[in-house]
């Protein structure tokens, strides 16, 4: 088992490893499956055209599917570092669109000690790029450290 | 986790439609809808096969969701779910002609705040009201907040957020 998390021993801008995602049609249409949102506009690229959806008539990723990504950068550390996810929110302020490069990133930004250490929790900004560094989505997450 | 658990089917309720476009028609419009309101939702068992299906389709493999081993000896003494598999229970649970399902509606943002994580075999129920709508810069949105318990009417998550509607 990988070495428990100890909250006294957290840094503030403390940068958890940047995780990339290449970004297919088959990839999200894999995650419509998985998820149950079949709306067209992330797996039908004809109906993306015909709509000239957000300006470029391509088919965009879930804002979901990012935020699972969001979430996944910061249960790979916590996970195995003995903690709980408490919190995840992200706004999604650019599209995410077939054939983007995605780099999620996380920093902790935040420490919360409680006279219980199991409710001691950290904040991090959790963000997404893509392709030369445009940002797709900005949020945070919230994470028990009970170490 | 029992035997009867590892080979549970996944069972959609009858209303579940892939095909968004069959509902468009009686999609109301972001004017007919009153904040206050709330939706009837589909109670949702979760199986083994959607939670590995939900894994493999956000590429997260962690050994919590897909070992037993590795789980069992983890601070959740046994398997559980990504903390967004509540997506597909969502869209599970929701009827097809809501506005969640409305073909075109792009996602603003969601906030999700954690309970008890799910497992398999969780019963789940969502409660879902129309909180706020707005316009912003000319977009339509709603907001909704969806109350998510399991069978021990334990909170797994209070999802908060909404779409920007095309009608």
């Amino acid at each position: 088992m990988a070495d428990k998390i100890s909250f006294d021993e957290i840094n503030l801008g403390f940068e958890l490893p940047m995780q990339s995602k290449s970004i297919t049609q088959e990839k999200i249409t894999k995650n419509a499956e998985a998820s149950l949102d079949y709306n067209p506009i992330h797996i039908d690229p004809e109906y993306a055209k015909k709509i000239n959806l957000l300006g470029k008539g391509t088919t965009i990723a879930h804002g979901m599917m990012t935020l699972s990504f969001m979430g996944k950068i910061v249960t790979d550390w916590v996970y195995p570092g003995g903690g709980f996810m408490k919190s995840l929110e992200g706004k999604f302020f650019h599209p995410v669109r077939p054939n983007d490069e995605l780099k999620v990133y996380a920093k902790i930004i935040e420490k919360h000690p409680r006279p219980k250490k199991e409710e001691n929790f950290l904040v991090l900004d959790v963000w997404c790029e893509i392709n030369d560094g445009i940002k797709v989505s900005a949020g945070t997450a919230a994470v028990i450290i009970p170490n | 986790m029992t035997a009867d658990q590892q080979v549970l089917k996944e069972k959609l309720p009858d209303w579940f439609e892939k095909d968004f476009f069959l509902h468009d028609p009686q999609q109301r419009t972001w004017d007919e809808l009153e904040v206050g309101e709330s939706y009837d939702t589909a109670p949702f068992v979760v199986t083994r096969e959607r939670i590995e299906k939900y894994a493999a389709g956000t590429e997260d493999n962690n050994p919590f969701y897909l070992d037993e081993a590795a789980a069992l000896n983890s601070q959740f003494k046994g398997m559980i779910a990504p903390p967004t598999i509540i997506v597909p229970i969502v869209f599970a649970a929701i009827r097809p002609d809501s506005w969640v399902k409305m073909p075109g509606a792009v996602n603003p943002g969601q906030k999700l705040e954690f309970g008890v994580p799910v497992r398999v075999g969780d019963l789940i129920q969502c409660k879902i009201v129309l909180i706020d709508k707005m316009i912003k810069r000319g977009k339509k949105y709603t907001v909704a907040r969806m109350h998510i318990t399991n069978q021990n009417d334990e909170m797994v998550c209070i999802w908060t957020g909404g779409l920007v509607l095309p009608k």
